[in-house]
Parts: structure tokens; C-alpha cells; sequence
């Protein structure tokens, strides 16, 4: 005899292993984000393997996650994960002024301002206890074309020749001069990487200085 | 015997015992083809917090060895950390463990192990005291 | 004498560790098992494991064969192999009271709560060294071994009727002294977190559990070393305590359940316990009252625990006004310490060729004026 057991607790053990990386795979991840952080604005991919198993935003997060980080992940009704990455990682759960990692997916989207603002900046004297924020957005595109939509960013500073562009489906300006103001206290501040569905990645840490140079409306998510 | 008290029992059952009933159940086709390796066996470490009488202060004494695993037999999760560096017998005891939150059949036989375990331990513990209790001092008054 | 980047020994090096495998592993004598060391060289490997900071028998054995039998280069071993490890939980917090003892003697007072049970000791016993050959030393042993079979007598099994918990965890000789209000009482309801002195350098001035932590896992004997220095050395400023419990017993190991989010207790870690009680005899202090210090490290380790007991009372006291927080702090770990002072021996041929080159300078100097 089976004793009964609710549908979203019979995918839990699924979730839990999905978040579950060998050292190659947490190697493989870690690379693309230090390759990332080093030229922020370049867009990379996430290897093919993580995309197919769990959502893009999740796999920087998993990779930093352990029983001393404090994690907020953001569930949405198609997104349900947290519980799976802090039974997989052994994290902690934690407000979202309160965590080192925070995973937002594209469909938590109107969170943003408010986790822009409120993520925690570290301070001059530690730093390195600035948060790292994973956001999914629709779509990551190096220059804007007739159809973009979201936001123009230019960045300039360590890792950029010059400056670099960037177009993001999924952030607005709200969004940006909220982040922009939450890192004006360098060396405190937040490191932000963007992830899509499709497993493209950027980072934009807190050393780049960012300035929104076109607005459009942000594409319906399908 | 409630789940806290089966993990209690997993984690310091005979590795021989706990590996010979994780066989005998895999070879059923109903915990086979339902079984999922939610976390493979890891090995790790705890650290020891202490509270202390003096100022009743918390410190870190220092690290446990030990190994965990997590195991889901038709969705349904089970855990175990045992003491030590053996990853066979830690899969065993989390498969051990979903198996009898799965199966009311199979909880009959886990709760034997565990029964059988307790009865050892406690065997162990008055035996332990035999012995000990011979070293305690009995102090003659001297006038 | 000119310098000239060079590389080279690997051959020598690979020669080296050859002539220790071969002695260390075969000799002329059976393979050293990890199992007989934990019986028969309990105390060794308990203290590999203090200082290691890392809870594992069979391990801490592995590591004090292969460093063959040097108790330092053992704990060293068990701290790399340590850094590998991830962290998986921290424990929650044990309370010492749940303290199951193998032994228990309270040296203060003849009829503390609880028995005065020496246990597996020979402290009462006359240090002759046994000069008699291995045949006569195992008939002595099974006589010893028999006439426990013969004098222990097992209750029988009764549900509930185990030995009562006053004898196996004995109310401290602290709980008594609070009782008749003879100590000071310094305990805190704020519970701060622990300092974690496996992820940041302990400096003083330090918090108490930084103390705590630093000690646990220092080297024995230079934990013992800074007692015995400031109780008849130079540095003076120690008491010498009077120990209320010595305790050598198993703490349980609990870690948080995650699918029932409840405390249950994977295992057992054995450790060594101790209170020392201070008179304070300050201008500024209770001089009406005790104050009690305290020691806890992991295995069967006495000297240890009593000197950490002594120390951390001496701190309490001393309030950073002499070098003694200082001295635990920076230069008790065996890790560090011996570290150091092995790195002397790698090849320092550039840094000693410019040393040679300013002397000659300086001569060269001298002689010109």
C-alpha cells in the first residue's frame, strides 16, 4: 500500500536532484561566471546541460549556495524552486535584505525596483558581503534592433574597452536607477548577472558604471 | 517509533544490516523502477556548537566527519547522516528510510532493524555501566 | 657565488619518500591497523583529533600512521584533509550537560551530586614501567580481563530501567556552588553567535567563544606550555585553580532533520570536560565569591582540558592587560606554529645570498673607513 502523496511534493525529489552539480558542471558554471564578471556586458552561455535541467537564473545561485550563504529565491505560480535549492544546497532561507543570493525568474519581474533597492550592499568595510543577484529576463541582446524592447544599456569601467552595449528584454528604467543607486557606495554594492531561458548570460558587477541610453516597452512574456 | 527517532537509529545501525535490507528491497521491481537519487552520498563535515555552563555561551568544539544522502522512492524523500566516511551504508540507511515513509510493509521491517538496534545500543550502554561502576569511589570515614 | 635560477631533487624527493614507505608500511613488523591504534593508542589518536579539529577515528589513526606517530604532522594531515571536505550542517547546540560520562571525578569536593567514578585510568596507579615480555604481559591482562567477566553482573534487559541519569549525567559541581550562592554569576541570555575560528584569524582583543574555539583545537602542549609559564614563569599572573569537575564522557551529536525540521542525534563524540574554580581575590572583584573557567576538547585529553579550564578563567580575569589573550590566540595552534617552522627548511639560498652580499657590503665599508 502506497500512502498518498501531493503532485508538487512528488516533483520535489526531481527539483532537488536537478540542483545537484558534479564538480565539473560547478566547475564549467563558475567559469562562465568568472569569465562574465571579468568582461562585464560580454554575453555568454551557460552550458547546455544545466539549461535543460534547471531554469537559467538558478544556476549561478546553486553554484555560490551552501549551509553558510542565505538564499532568497523568488517563486512565482510557474516557478517554484526555492525549497528545492535550499534542500539541495543546505542554504538558508532569508529575507531578501538579508541574503547573499537572491534568484529572481523573468516572470517575477514586477519584484525588481523593490529587490534592486533593498538587496544588501555590503559596506565599505566588508564588502564582500554584498549580495549577488541572479535575474531571468526575456531576452539579452548586444545591440538594439527595430523589434527591441526593455532597456539600451551602455557600460563603461574595469573589464570594458571603452564601453560596451547592451539590450535587455526585461528590465526598466526604474529597475536601472535602482540598481544604479544602490551601487553609488562603491566598494559596496550588489554583483548582478542576467540570465535568459536559452541559457545566455551577462554579468554586470558592481565596479561598472551604467547608463540607460534608450527606453521600450517590455515585451509580453509568452 | 516516529521518523526522528527511525533517522536516530538508521544512523547507528550495523552497516551490514542496514546494506543487506537496502539489497533485499532493491530487488523488488516496485522500489527498483521508483527509486530516485535525490542527493548521491556525500561526505562532509558538522561543525559542533556547544553551549558551555559557565556563561552558558555557544563555541564551536570543532568538525564531525559524516555522510549524507538523500533518496526519493516514488516521490516520496528520504534522508540519512551517518557518522564516518562509508557512502555505501549512508545510501543504504536513506533508502532504508523512503522505503518505510513509501510502504507500510516495508516500515514494519525498518522498525524491526531499528528496534533491534536500539536493543543493542541500550545492551551496550547497561554494559558499560557494569564495568564503569565498579570504578566508583566509596570513601570509608577515618575517625 | 653568482645566483642562477635552478630546478631540481624531484629524483631525491622520489627516493626520500621511498626509504619512508618502506619502513612505514612494511618493516620488518606486521601492517600498524588503524583499529589497533584506536584501542591501543587511544590517546594519541584522540589528541590527533583535538588538534586536527576534526572528528573522525579511523581517519585520525590513518593520519598518525602515515605521519609516523609524530602527533603534530598527524593533526596537520587531518587539517588538510579537512579543507577538502564541504560543510555540510552545523549541529545544534549541544548542551555539555547532556554529558553521558565514562568518567567523572570532582578533585574540590568528596561528595559533589553524582559519583566519584575514576573509570579507565591508571592516574592512581605507580608509574613503574613494565619491563616483563609480551607473554607474561598478556597472562596479566587476561587475569585482568577475567575477573572483570567474572565480577560484572548485566541487569537484565527492563524497558526504562536503565542506570538513572543522576549517575551517567551527574549534576555539576557548578549547579551546586550556584546553589549555595558561592560563584559569580556570569550567565548571559543574549547568546551570541559563535566566533568561527575555521573562517576568520582570531585576534584579540577576541570574544569569549573565539577563546573557546582556539583552545579546543590548540596544540597540547603548547596550551600547556603558556599555563605553566604564567603559573611559574616569567609571564605570573595565573592562579593556580581548584578543579570541580574532570569529566571524560560521550556528547551527542544533533543536527536539524531537514524533512522534519527537528533536532536528532546521529552519533556520539567523546570529549574531555573540565571546570576550574577561581578565587578572586581583585580589588574590583567579588572577593565573597568564586568564578569558574572552563575547558572542552574533543577525545580523552586531560592536560588539555585543565589547562584550557585555568586559561580561560585567567583571561576572564586578566582583561587584556597582560599578553596572555595574545599568547592562546596567536601562538598555541600546532598548525601554525609548526608550519612555520618547518617552512625553514625549504631551500632559502636567494634570500641567504643577498643576507651575504649586504654583510660583505658592510665590510667592505668598514675596512674603506
Amino acid at each position: 500500500m502506497n500512502l498518498a502523496i501531493d503532485p508538487e511534493a512528488r516533483r520535489m525529489p526531481a527539483k532537488v536532484a536537478a540542483c545537484r552539480f558534479d564538480a565539473l558542471e560547478s566547475q564549467a558554471i563558475f567559469k562562465v561566471m568568472l569569465d562574465t564578471t571579468s568582461r562585464p556586458g560580454l554575453i555568454l552561455d551557460l552550458p547546455r546541460r544545466i539549461v535543460d535541467r534547471i531554469p537559467s537564473a538558478l544556476a549561478p545561485l546553486v553554484v555560490l549556495a551552501d549551509v553558510e550563504t542565505r538564499v532568497h529565491v523568488i517563486d512565482t505560480p510557474t516557478f517554484a524552486w526555492s525549497e528545492a535549492v535550499t534542500s539541495a544546497t543546505g542554504a538558508r532561507p532569508a529575507q531578501l535584505n538579508k541574503a547573499d543570493l537572491i534568484a529572481v525568474p523573468a516572470d517575477g519581474r514586477e519584484h525588481l525596483t523593490s529587490i534592486f533597492t533593498f538587496a544588501h550592499p555590503g559596506s565599505a568595510f566588508s564588502p564582500e558581503s554584498g549580495a549577488r543577484l541572479m535575474i531571468g529576463v526575456n531576452d539579452i541582446r548586444s545591440h538594439g534592433t527595430s523589434d527591441s524592447a526593455g532597456v539600451e544599456l551602455v557600460i563603461r569601467g574595469p573589464g570594458v574597452e571603452g564601453e560596451r552595449g547592451l539590450c535587455i528584454d526585461g528590465l526598466t528604467e526604474a529597475d536601472v536607477n535602482a540598481w544604479r543607486t544602490t551601487n553609488s557606495r562603491f566598494p559596496a554594492g550588489i554583483d548582478v548577472w542576467l540570465t535568459t531561458e536559452a541559457g545566455r548570460i551577462v554579468a554586470i558587477p558592481r565596479s561598472s558604471r551604467l547608463d540607460v541610453v534608450a527606453t521600450w516597452p517590455t515585451q509580453e512574456r509568452k | 517509533m516516529d521518523r526522528n527517532r527511525r533517522s536516530e537509529l538508521l544512523a547507528r545501525a550495523n552497516s551490514s544490516e542496514l546494506t543487506a535490507m537496502a539489497e533485499a528491497f532493491l530487488s523488488r521491481r516496485s522500489i527498483a523502477e521508483e527509486i530516485q537519487v535525490v542527493n548521491p552520498p556525500e561526505v562532509g563535515m558538522v561543525m559542533m556548537q556547544v553551549r558551555e555552563p559557565v556563561c552558558k555561551e555557544r563555541f564551536h568544539l570543532g568538525e564531525v566527519v559524516v555522510t549524507r544522502a538523500e533518496v526519493a522512492v516514488a516521490g516520496v524523500r528520504g534522508w540519512a547522516m551517518r557518522s564516518g566516511t562509508d557512502r555505501e551504508t549512508t545510501l543504504a540507511a536513506a533508502l532504508l528510510d523512503a522505503c518505510a515513509e513509501h510502504d507500510v510493509e516495508l516500515a514494519a521491517e525498518v522498525q524491526a532493524l531499528c528496534e533491534r538496534t536500539a536493543d543493542r545500543i541500550a545492551a551496550d550502554e547497561r554494559r558499560e555501566w557494569e564495568e564503569l561502576r565498579a570504578t566508583a569511589v566509596s570513601f570509608e570515614e577515618l575517625d | 657565488m653568482g645566483y642562477a635560477a635552478a630546478r631540481g631533487g624531484l629524483k631525491a624527493i622520489e627516493a626520500a619518500e621511498r626509504l619512508v614507505a618502506r619502513e612505514r608500511v612494511l618493516g620488518e613488523s606486521q601492517w600498524l591497523e588503524s583499529k589497533q591504534m584506536i584501542e591501543k593508542l587511544r590517546l594519541a589518536v584522540d589528541r590527533v583529533m583535538g588538534e586536527g579539529g576534526l572528528w573522525d577515528e579511523h581517519l585520525a589513526a590513518s593520519a598518525l600512521r602515515q605521519a609516523e606517530g609524530d602527533p603534530i604532522e598527524a593533526a596537520h594531515l587531518l587539517r588538510s584533509y579537512r579543507s577538502t571536505l564541504p560543510r555540510l550542517a552545523y549541529t545544534t547546540p549541544v548542551d555539555v550537560d547532556d554529558l553521558t560520562v565514562l568518567r567523572r571525578i570532582v578533585p574540590a569536593f568528596r561528595n559533589p551530586p553524582g559519583p566519584q567514578l575514576l573509570g579507565r585510568t591508571t592516574d592512581y596507579t605507580g608509574r613503574l614501567l613494565d619491563t616483563d615480555d609480551e607473554t607474561s604481559q598478556r597472562t596479566a591482562a587476561e587475569k585482568m580481563a577475567a575477573f572483570i567477566e567474572e565480577n560484572v553482573t548485566i541487569s537484565k534487559a527492563i524497558d526504562g530501567d536503565a542506570e538513572p541519569t543522576d549517575i551517567r549525567q551527574p549534576r555539576r559541581l557548578l549547579d551546586l556552588l550556584r546553589d549555595l550562592d558561592a560563584v559569580v554569576d556570569r550567565r548571559r541570555t543574549d547568546d551570541p553567535e559563535p566566533f568561527d575560528i575555521t573562517r576568520h584569524p582570531a585576534r584579540p582583543p577576541a570574544t569569549r567563544s573565539a577563546r573557546l574555539a582556539t583552545m579546543a583545537r590548540a596544540e597540547t602542549g603548547a596550551l600547556v606550555n603558556v599555563w605553566y609559564r604564567n603559573i611559574l614563569g616569567p609571564d605570573g599572573y595565573l592562579h593556580e585553580i581548584t578543579l570541580g569537575e574532570v569529566r571524560h564522557g560521550r556528547l551527542p551529536v544533533t543536527v536539524i532533520h531537514p524533512l522534519t525540521g527537528d533536532p536528532v542525534s546521529i552519533s556520539d563524540v567523546r570529549v574531555t570536560e573540565v571546570e576550574a574554580i577561581e578565587d578572586l581575590n581583585g580589588i574590583d572583584e567579588d572577593r565573597g565569591r568564586f568564578d569558574v573557567g572552563y575547558g572542552l576538547c574533543f577525545g580523552h585529553n586531560e592536560k588539555k582540558a585543565i589547562a584550557m579550564a585555568n586559561l580561560d578563567i585567567a583571561c576572564e580575569r586578566d582583561k587584556g592587560r597582560s599578553f596572555l589573550e595574545q599568547s592562546i590566540l596567536l601562538t598555541t595552534d600546532g598548525l601554525d606554529a609548526s608550519g612555520f617552522l618547518e617552512h625553514l627548511k625549504l631551500p632559502h639560498y636567494v634570500t641567504f645570498r643577498s643576507m651575504m652580499e649586504r654583510k660583505a657590503a658592510i665590510r667592505q665599508f668598514q675596512e674603506n673607513t
